[in-house]
């Protein structure tokens, strides 16, 4: 955490720079998503203030728990977000072991009462197969929710490829549709409908998102009976994940193929060539700067060639 | 470039030239990086057991018996005459080794025939006006249209960090360090220090030689024990190696030697930040100093970036340094988000 002296928007990029390069080299990569539980709570009956005191309590403890140089983080709503390169999977879990402990140990005064949190960490690791950053955000995300849902005090990490497959065994029954089953069916069949929709997908999809992690949450809120409960909603987390990746991956080869440039744009993304409207005023100066500066060399050279060639021919 | 009907879009080019690397980030999504080393066979003899007559990267590297190898780009410039470490010496070899590595790099982000191509080219800020126009007539040949801009501004600028950011460019030869201030950084922005890789490199060699009695090892082998170690942390993974005494491996613990080789050039850069700090609006030289950005392959020293926050404190009063990822591309992903965002007539207009 660089206290706050680079922007989210800039230890974004360089969050998704840490990311490419963990893809491309193979290096570990962890990604935390760290909630102080009840927080909003806390915020009612202390104040601001006392919030933001957990809140750089936190941050203090994430850097003293870490390689604080390898650390990039920054607040991602009432949550923070950390990337932590370099690390494998099971030292990400015993970091996180470590920072839900320390937070067990901070305490704070307010109105003349000692207070004490707990925290929700959300764990995602690049051995876990995760293919994009915006995946890997996610899955911290959901693994925190889970977490906090699940009582808080606890981290959760999310392992969507290593989800055990649920496999009918040949000639057992059908099941007869639950009521989540019809849910899941009604959601599918919005998604169908994003997909083949004219225009619009973007929010179409952005809505379906919002209603899956609504599901997830009250399919969830009821989960507090028994360990193999838990582990079901689990898979559930880890499929609906998978499911929405896919969808975004359809989504996006709808978009793209709509788009102007057809193909021959379908990695500008990838390069991190968007067309993002940020400082478009100052970015034009600096690229006419580029170019004035490249035809006055060109000039020059160009001067030079042909004030070299009559001297050539005079000496001729 | 031959008049062949370009129908089919733009390619847009990022290229970084560095001593050590050239890298390229082309907008088809190709991706390549080869060590700035280039080979010619030495004969016909070698030719034919080499199956061509010009080796590239770690290819030319490997097979030194046989070429006779350039590395054209020692120091960040094409090198005009003194003899170098690792390469040839002569001007026009150099030269030539420059130019077929441009075209080479270029080739491999392949480009189509139907393609105009657009290449910018990040170079170092101090190159000569006659070795630009040596990378330009180079890359021209392959290309339909390029500009030349400073590496640590590429950096940056990819990451879109334009205001009040000081980035240090640890490269092999040099140390880039760069002011941004929203407009183009000039001459008074920029700051070259010759304590890049290849310095570190020689420091921990020096110190091998002085204490490993009887061992031998080559440019190669250090370079590698450093990459594998590097680190300027008071407690770091101890750095063993194994090198040959009388012929027989041996096992060295050499931590310290490498801390100490590592940390030498913390106290230049830090220096060459408070210059380019003490030159800029009073009202902002704090800012400044809590937005530094940590770049290029040196960057990858472990602790470097804490530990060059800790010396910004003992020399400036503050610092923040936030190390960027990526140092392989970090100049070519710049370079081509650059060429990307050209409008077009610019492009035009330079044909
Ligand atoms: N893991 C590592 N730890 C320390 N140094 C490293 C590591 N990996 C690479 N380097 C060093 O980084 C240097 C190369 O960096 P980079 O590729 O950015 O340089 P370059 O762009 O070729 O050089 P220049 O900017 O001087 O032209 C080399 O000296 C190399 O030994």
């Amino acid at each position: 955490m660089s206290q706050g002296l680079f922007n989210p928007r800039e230890i974004h990029h360089l969050m998704v720079a840490e990311f490419d390069r963990s893809v491309r080299f193979g290096t570990p990569l962890a990604f935390l998503q760290i909630g102080v539980d009840r927080l909003g709570y806390l915020h009612d009956l202390y104040g601001e203030e006392s919030r933001q005191e957990i809140l750089s309590a936190i941050n203090d403890l994430l850097r003293a728990s870490t390689r604080a140089s390898d650390l990039l983080g920054y607040p991602d709503g009432d949550r923070i977000l950390a990337a932590v390169p370099h690390i494998e999977g099971e030292h990400a879990d015993l970091l996180a072991e470590r920072l839900v402990s320390g937070a067990r140990g901070l305490t704070f005064e307010a109105d003349g009462r000692t207070l004490r949190i707990t925290v929700s960490i959300g764990l995602a690791h690049t051995a876990d197969g995760t293919t994009s950053f915006d995946k890997m955000v996610q899955h911290a995300r959901d693994a925190a929710d889970l977490a906090s849902v699940k009582g808080g005090d606890r981290f959760h990490r999310v392992r969507p490829d290593v989800a055990p497959k649920v496999e009918l065994s040949p000639g057992a029954p059908v099941p007869a549709p639950s009521d989540t089953q019809f849910q899941d069916a009604l959601l599918a069949e919005s998604l169908k409908q994003a997909l083949s929709g004219e225009g619009g997908h973007a929010l179409l999809a952005q809505e379906l998102l919002g209603k899956i992690m609504a599901e997830v949450e009250t399919r969830f809120e009821d989960s507090s009976s028994g360990d193999s409960r838990h582990e079901m909603l689990e898979r559930r987390v880890a499929k609906l994940g998978d499911m929405l990746s896919r969808t975004e991956a359809q989504l996006r080869s709808v978009l793209s193929s709509q788009g102007p440039e057809g193909v021959a744009s379908v990695y500008q993304d990838v390069q991190g060539l968007d067309s993002s409207e940020s400082n478009v005023g100052q970015k034009k100066d600096l690229l006419t700067a580029i170019f004035d500066a490249n035809l006055r060399m060109k000039k020059i050279i160009e001067e030079d060639k042909s004030s070299s060639n009559t001297q050539g021919n005079q000496s001729t | 470039m031959t008049k062949s009907k370009k129908n089919h879009g733009v390619l847009y080019l990022g290229i970084d030239l560095g001593t050590s690397r050239t890298s390229i980030s082309a907008s088809n999504g190709e991706r390549e990086t080869v060590s700035s080393f280039v080979g010619y066979a030495k004969d016909s003899v070698a030719e034919k057991s080499l199956g061509k007559s010009t080796l590239f990267g770690d290819d030319a590297l490997a097979k030194r018996m046989s070429v006779d190898l350039y590395r054209p780009l020692s120091k960040g410039v094409i090198q005009e005459g003194e003899d170098t470490v690792h390469g040839n010496g002569d001007k026009e070899g150099n030269l030539r080794a420059a130019a077929d590595l441009i075209k080479e790099i270029i080739a491999r982000a392949k480009p189509r025939a139907d393609e105009l191509v657009y290449a910018v080219i990040g170079a170092p800020a101090e190159a000569s006006i006659h070795n630009k126009e040596a990378i330009l007539n180079a890359a021209r040949g392959s290309v339909d249209s390029v500009m030349l801009c400073s590496e640590p501004f590429a950096v940056a600028y990819g990451l879109d960090m334009l205001d009040d950011v000081l980035v240090i460019d640890i490269g092999a030869g040099t140390v880039d360090l760069c002011r941004m201030h929203g407009t183009m950084p000039e001459e008074s922005d920029q700051l070259t220090l010759t304590y890049g890789g290849d310095f570190v490199d020689a420091a921990f060699r020096e110190r091998l030689e002085a204490t490993l009695e009887g061992a031998s090892f080559s440019p190669k082998m250090v370079k590698d024990a450093k990459e594998r170690y590097a680190s300027v942390a008071d407690s770091m993974e101890p750095a063993i190696v194994n090198f040959p005494v009388n012929g027989k491996p041996t096992t060295f613990d050499v931590t310290d030697q490498l801390r100490e080789a590592c940390r030498l050039i913390i106290p230049p850069i830090v220096e060459g930040l408070g210059k380019l700090v003490a030159s800029f609006d009073p009202e902002f030289q704090d800012r400044l100093k809590d937005r530094v950005l940590l770049a290029g392959g040196g960057s990858q020293i472990k602790g470097l970036d804490t530990a060059i926050e800790a010396c910004m404190h003992d020399m400036l009063g503050r610092g923040t340094v936030q190390r960027i990822e990526e140092p392989m591309y970090g100049g070519a992903n710049g370079a081509l988000k650059i060429a990307h965002d050209m409008p077009a007539e610019y492009w035009e207009q330079l044909k």
